[in-house]
């Protein structure tokens, strides 16, 4: 709790110091300053109601309502991309050459494309190439091309993907995945469930919950960022979108419940992997109590 | 069976879409109230939605649109304005002068903060005489004030009173007189409009939907692609690209808009004339606009197809000699390659308004160009909020790269009038403040005429701006879209004579 | 030596050469394909392809090293703080940290750069305040672990001044290859911020500085007609970016 509100004072703290308020942004805005300060409260630091994004509108509704559609590529693109890493950690190479090693070395260097770039080249090329595709009359337009009516399954996937892909980190996820692992079949309780003959696979998986919950809440704040960029590029109105045109409208109590959502959410997604390991790990709970 | 039902389904979104015109934007409006309109975006919009007294003819010539006559009293103090009677709004209600009355009283109203203030501070008082006609009064004589009666007007019955709000609910539920109406914001920022059935001017275009597209590239590639169907203004890099599919037409319309480079007047440096002489000889404007686009160059405060430009008033030209000579007579040393004052090199400081296309191609060039004539210039590009901070407010800058743009009336005076609100380069001319205000009063066209010409000339030979040019606008519409007439301002005016085909 | 560095090295060396960023400006010479005199071709305003690459890494070298170097102090001081009081101190720093760290980087660093403005020194600012968390938080659990063990309290029992024994044997010695390995994850975060705020608006290194975020920027938004002046800055991005993230495995 400590930590989210002193997040939420830091980044209240720096909206304060951009140049230009959301007065200035208005194009009668200096001819009628003295009488907006005192409706929209702006010196006096009000709060709760959007300004120029879109007036009037509480902010709380609007934040909400784009978090939830970032949450729908955000989630996915979390279990995505711990499904890679720890897919790659099984699959980890064991020598200098060999299929596993491409493979790595393929996924490692994909995830440390920028995300702009990752998102902006896919935009291209798959517009581009259906394009290419529909003009020869090899398919019929599909529904989801180029700013369908409909969001569209494919956009999201494509979305999704990038951002998993573009935002988690994947070789030093999967680095520490393998670590995880590592660590797991060293453990003694490892060695006694072999020792038994019973299969490992239970324990393994039980043993992975807390640390895996660990590691997702480590990616949300990272995969937020990507956000901004993914759903400019695939014209997603999220909150990424949200928070940046309340920038350019210096709409700063948007502004401010965005980035307070996002360090709530990463918050939230602390407390929920500390909460698991509590209900899981004996241990979790001893030492919490 | 399943196969001619897959068909249908694929071929669903081109049926969807027949007499469906869909545009960009690149940020959705954030409100469709007239009264507060802040931006090209909201004003394309309520072009669709809204209507005023008069409007544009295809000729650019005034006509009536919910006006159906005006009489002008003799001493050109008031006029009474006859309404039409076969109008009613969006929801049914019928339009009367109560509404004309609200809207203007509205818009003047200091508590209701509008935007549109401007364009009614010259009317004093609003009085309905009856339900369809109104009594204009106004604040000194006017020759032909329907020119100025093209705001949009906003339904009376739907506002609790004065002052208006920018948050009343009526920005995301607005009703208006106009040939389409409002149907819903969508969730992805996209506005879509339907026909108004019961206006009396029969439109081709069924639907028309708003789709918000903050990449301006993106937005031209999707006219290619056939997931729009129109383009408001067309880039100069995509012209080429767009001007070889035969599927998209390309239509120019001219603006009444100019670049300039205005210098501020209140420091001491640059109020030197000498000084804005030498560096307006250092630039070679020719050069500055060959990689933004075409256009064509302008010496004053008007476009070249403005009745207003004086032809007579040469072009600025660049000439190193020149400029040396005036450097030198306003004080300037140089020292090596670098001109100084009191022996430290000159620095400027240019803003520019991040937002301009090709702002950058532009400033880079221009700092190319007096950095190799011994001028430092360091520039810093500023959102929208931050340059009203730092131009607007403080005047906080030596020189700032913009551009203004003027609606028909290409009413200056508040750029070059010494009290004028957006005089933020601080000129100060008292001969210039009186021809302004003798064009202001003039009831002759032909006196305004040569008053804003001789105006022009004066302040080519002041120099507070260095005017820079006017470029060529396009907007690219599909083929499918047939009977096109852009106006050159709202876009919109001349739509509902479009059809889809 | 191994490519990472070599490939980092001749970033710096092509930083560090001599660029006259508005003497390049040639606008008669824009868009024109490789030719003997400019190997990869002109951009739109003239300027060789090449010479602006090679000088972008200054775009991203600059801040990127400031950037560390202002993660490197502020995370050890904060960690080393953190790891080795322990208690309120302790509490009072992770909290602070945390809450630096709860907010995406994107947002925090582009709050900084409107708060501040642009400039390659707000970004160093920007990109070392987002990543200083992560390096306090690594060297604070390193110094925590390693505070209580054995040669520790040999070393006090000993007599060595606890200043000596928390810089010199935990941190320089023991915690080095900490600060080292998170220094160089901000260096690579510096250049993905660099390239994304050069999309996102005029938050990246402006121009006419060359950086490889504005040449990409221009290049993707306008489709240039010679394809190398977006090709060569998004490979070198994509090429020091691996370089700055991919590494040997670490058990």
């Amino acid at each position: 709790m400590a930590t989210a509100v002193l997040s939420g004072c830091l980044i209240v703290a720096l909206f304060w110091l951009v140049p230009g308020d959301a007065i200035d942004a208005l194009p009668n805005g200096p001819e009628v300053r003295a009488q907006l300060q005192a409706e929209w409260g702006i010196e006096g630091g009000g709060l709760g109601r959007s300004l120029t994004v879109r007036p009037g509108a509480p902010v709380a509704e609007l934040v909400g309502v784009a978090l939830t559609t970032s949450l729908s590529l955000l989630l996915p693109a979390l279990v995505l991309a711990l499904t890679a890493g720890f897919g790659a950690a099984v699959a980890w190479p064991t020598g200098a050459l060999g299929w596993r090693r491409g493979l790595h070395l393929v996924g490692a260097g994909a995830s440390s494309v920028p995300v702009v770039i990752l998102a902006l080249a896919t935009v291209l090329t798959v517009n581009a190439g259906t394009w290419a595709l529909i003009e020869r009359g090899i398919v019929d337009r599909p529904a989801w091309f180029a700013l369908p009516v409909e969001p569209g399954a494919m956009r999201s996937a494509l979305a999704i993907l990038v951002l998993a892909v573009g935002s988690s980190r994947w070789s030093q996820l999967s680095a520490q995945a393998r670590r995880l692992l590592d660590e797991l079949d060293d453990a003694s309780f490892m060695e006694a469930v072999r020792a038994r003959g019973q299969k490992t696979l239970r324990t393994r998986l039980h043993h992975l919950v807390v640390p895996t919950a660990r590691l997702a809440s480590e990616q949300v704040p990272s995969c937020f960022a990507g956000l901004i960029v993914v759903e400019r590029a695939f014209t997603v109105p999220g909150a990424g979108t949200l928070f940046w045109q309340a920038c350019s409208g210096r709409d700063w109590p948007v502004a401010v419940g965005v980035a307070l959502g996002a360090a709530l959410l990463t918050a939230a997604a602390r407390l929920v992997a500390e909460t698991i390991a509590v209900v899981v790990d004996p241990r979790e709970r001893e030492r919490a109590a | 069976m399943t196969r001619p039902v897959l068909f249908a389904l694929l071929l669903l979104p081109l049926v969807a879409h027949a007499g469906n015109l869909r545009y960009a934007e690149d940020q959705a409006p954030a409100l469709l109230n007239p009264v507060y309109g802040s931006s090209m975006a909201e004003a394309r919009a309520s072009e669709l939605l809204f209507e005023g007294l008069y409007t544009d003819n295809q000729e650019l010539a005034t006509r009536p649109s919910l006006a159906e006559s005006s009489e002008l009293m003799p001493d050109r103090l008031s006029m009474i304005v006859s309404l039409r009677t076969d109008v009613t709004w969006h929801d049914g209600q019928p339009f009367t002068a109560d509404d004309v009355v609200f809207t203007i009283t509205a818009m003047l109203d200091k508590a209701s903060a509008s935007t549109e203030y401007g364009r009614v501070a010259w009317i004093t008082s609003a009085e309905a005489l009856d339900a369809h006609r109104v009594k204009l009064t106004f604040a000194r004589p006017e020759l032909h004030p329907e020119d100025k009666l093209f705001f949009k007007i906003v339904p009376k019955h739907l506002f609790s009173g004065l002052p208006l709000k920018r948050s009343d609910t009526f920005r995301t539920k607005p009703v208006g007189t106009g040939p389409w109406r409002l149907t819903q914001f969508n969730e992805d920022n996209s506005i879509s409009f339907k026909k108004h059935g019961d206006h009396r001017n029969a439109t081709g275009i069924d639907e028309v939907t708003l789709r918000e597209v903050a990449d301006k590239n993106y937005q031209a590639k999707l006219v290619l692609y056939e997931s729009l169907e129109a383009l408001v203004r067309v880039l100069p890099r995509d012209i080429a690209m767009l001007q070889n599919n035969r599927k998209v037409e390309l239509y120019p319309y001219q603006t009444n808009s100019w670049w300039y480079v205005g210098y501020n007047l209140n420091r001491p440096g640059i109020a030197n004339s000498q000084v804005r002489k030498a560096i307006s000889a250092l630039v070679d404007v020719e050069a500055l606009l060959a990689p933004v686009g075409t256009g064509a160059r302008v010496s004053g405060p008007f476009v070249p197809s403005s009745p207003y430009y004086n032809h007579d008033v040469p072009l600025t030209q660049a000439d190193a000699e020149a400029a040396e000579a005036a450097f030198v007579a306003g004080g300037l040393t140089r020292i090596g390659e670098a001109w100084t004052v009191a022996g430290k090199p000159v620095v400027l400081t240019l803003v520019a308004h991040q937002s301009l296309e090709s702002v950058q191609e532009v400033t880079i060039n221009l700092q190319s160009q007096l950095q190799t004539a011994g001028i430092r210039l360091e520039v810093q590009f500023l959102d929208d909020a931050a340059w009203k901070e730092r131009v607007w407010r403080n005047h906080d800058f030596d020189l700032m790269l913009s551009q203004w743009t003027f609606d028909r009336n290409e009413d200056i005076r508040e750029q070059f009038h010494s009290q004028g609100s957006r005089n933020f380069v601080g000129y100060k001319n008292p001969e210039v403040d009186l021809l302004l205000d003798k064009a202001r009063d003039a009831a002759d066209p032909f006196v305004r005429k040569a008053t804003l010409r001789e105006m022009h000339a004066k302040i080519a030979v002041d120099q507070p701006m260095l005017f820079l040019w006017t470029l060529d606008s396009y907007a690219a519409l599909s083929i499918k879209v047939g009977n096109v007439v852009i106006h050159p301002f709202s876009f919109f005016t001349f739509a509902p004579q479009w059809k889809m085909k | 030596m191994s490519p990472r560095i070599l490939l980092l090295a001749s970033v710096a060396v092509g930083a560090c050469l001599p660029y006259d960023a508005l003497g390049d400006v040639r606008p008669a010479l824009a868009d024109q394909g490789p030719s003997a005199a400019h190997w990869l071709g002109t951009d739109h305003l003239g300027r060789d392809v090449l010479r602006r690459v090679s000088a972008g890494g200054a775009a991203f070298c600059g801040p990127g090293l400031g950037a560390a170097a202002f993660a490197a102090l502020g995370g050890t001081l904060a960690g080393a703080a953190a790891g080795w009081n322990g208690g309120a101190l302790a509490s009072v720093v992770r909290t602070v940290l945390g809450a630096i760290a709860s907010i995406p980087s994107l947002v925090l660093v582009l709050l900084c750069l409107m708060a501040l403005g642009p400039g390659p020194v707000q970004l160093a600012f920007a990109g070392g305040l987002a990543g200083m968390p992560a390096l306090a938080a690594a060297l604070d659990a390193r110094i925590t672990s390693l505070r209580t063990s054995e040669f520790v309290l040999a070393a006090r029992a000993h007599g060595i001044p606890p200043g000596r024994l928390l810089w010199w044997h935990l941190v320089w010695v023991n915690g080095r290859d900490i600060v080292a390995r998170e220094a160089l994850a901000v260096v690579g975060s510096v250049l993905v911020l660099e390239v994304t705020l050069s999309y996102l608006g005029h938050f990246g290194v402006a121009e006419p500085a060359a950086s490889w975020g504005n040449m990409l920027a221009h290049g993707l938004s306008t489709g240039c007609p010679n394809r190398w002046s977006w090709l060569a800055p998004a490979g070198a991005v994509l090429a020091t970016g691996w370089a700055t993230t991919l590494g040997p495995v670490r058990r």
